[in-house]
């Protein structure tokens, strides 16, 4: 069994050292675990920090999505935003009406997201990742979107 | 003097008069027709999207024309027996209507505030009224 002579102990520039060290790579993997989440959350959005998201009601590019409430009713439906800003959310749809109805998120024609069928008094949460541009929010049983449940999203 | 009415004679006075019966069928079938008409409208407009409830109206839009123009061709030995499938299938669209507005069908709610609900109640009703009728007062000549 070695014993643990005086040149086998850091010495305190070995130690600053060391430290430098572990503080650079803590900082690499931090910044690549970022870039990570962002991608996985399908974010293409960038410039948005998290903390002024929340504060102004717009989506997160970090990962974490910012919550958003959908409100239907018999026939229209309602978002608790007025403006909306690139990034992910967690839309919590809630069926205030009397009859059967979803969230479909469309862009430029095509369905890019949708819950499923919700029952009266139910809710769903449906995540998705909006990029700038114009969207529609629509819910498809039925005829209820030509009724009225529709309504254009512009993303900024 | 005259004597008392056969069995014969007394139910040739309850038959139903030739002009009576056609125009309980005229109107059965204009219900039935518009029975159809507002199942194929809805389906057009988006009820095809809705899991079986879909396929069930595309049915109910054949079985309703499909119902009211026998009405108007078959004899009338058989008038009582198409009229009487008539307003069972009125009756069944009705109950449909008032199960998926209360418990719901086949995971579909709908709403008395839907386009044509009342339109499609009403209709309906008044197809089992009138068929029923018409069923009844000529399946008793047989």
């Amino acid at each position: 069994m070695s014993r643990l002579t005086a040149h086998h102990l850091p010495t305190p520039r070995r130690l600053a050292g060391v430290a430098a060290t572990l503080a650079v790579a803590v900082a690499v993997l931090t910044a690549c675990g970022n870039n990570a989440t962002a991608t996985g959350a399908g974010g293409t959005s960038s410039g948005t920090t998290q903390t002024s998201a929340a504060a102004s009601g717009s989506g997160s590019s970090t990962g974490k999505a910012v919550s958003l409430t959908a409100t239907e009713i018999d026939y229209s439906i309602s978002l608790d935003k007025n403006s909306l800003t690139a990034g992910t959310y967690d839309i919590e749809v809630v069926n205030h009406g009397s009859a059967t109805h979803d969230l479909v998120v469309e862009q430029n024609g095509k369905d890019v997201a949708k819950t499923d069928s919700i029952a009266p008094g139910n809710s769903a949460h449906l995540t998705v990742t909006l990029d700038s541009g114009s969207y529609v929010f629509y819910c498809s049983i039925g005829n209820h979107r030509s009724m009225g449940m529709e309504m254009t999203v512009n993303v900024s | 003097m005259t004597g008392p009415l056969t069995t014969r004679e007394t139910a040739a006075r309850r038959d139903l008069s030739p002009a009576v019966e056609w125009v309980l069928r005229i109107v059965g079938a204009g219900l039935l027709a518009g029975m159809a008409w507002i199942h194929l409208h809805l389906w057009l407009d988006g009820y095809r999207t809705i899991a079986v409830v879909g396929p069930g109206f595309l049915l109910n839009t054949l079985a309703g024309f499909g119902l009211a123009a026998l009405l108007l061709v078959t004899p009338r030995s058989l008038v009582g027996w198409v009229a009487l499938l008539g307003a069972l299938t009125a009756a069944g669209t009705l109950a449909g209507l008032l199960l998926a507005t209360t418990v719901g069908l086949f995971g579909f709610v709908e709403s008395t505030t839907a386009s044509l609900w009342w339109a499609s109640f009403w209709v309906e009703v008044a197809a089992v009224v009138v068929l029923g009728a018409l069923a009844a007062l000529t399946l008793r000549r047989h």
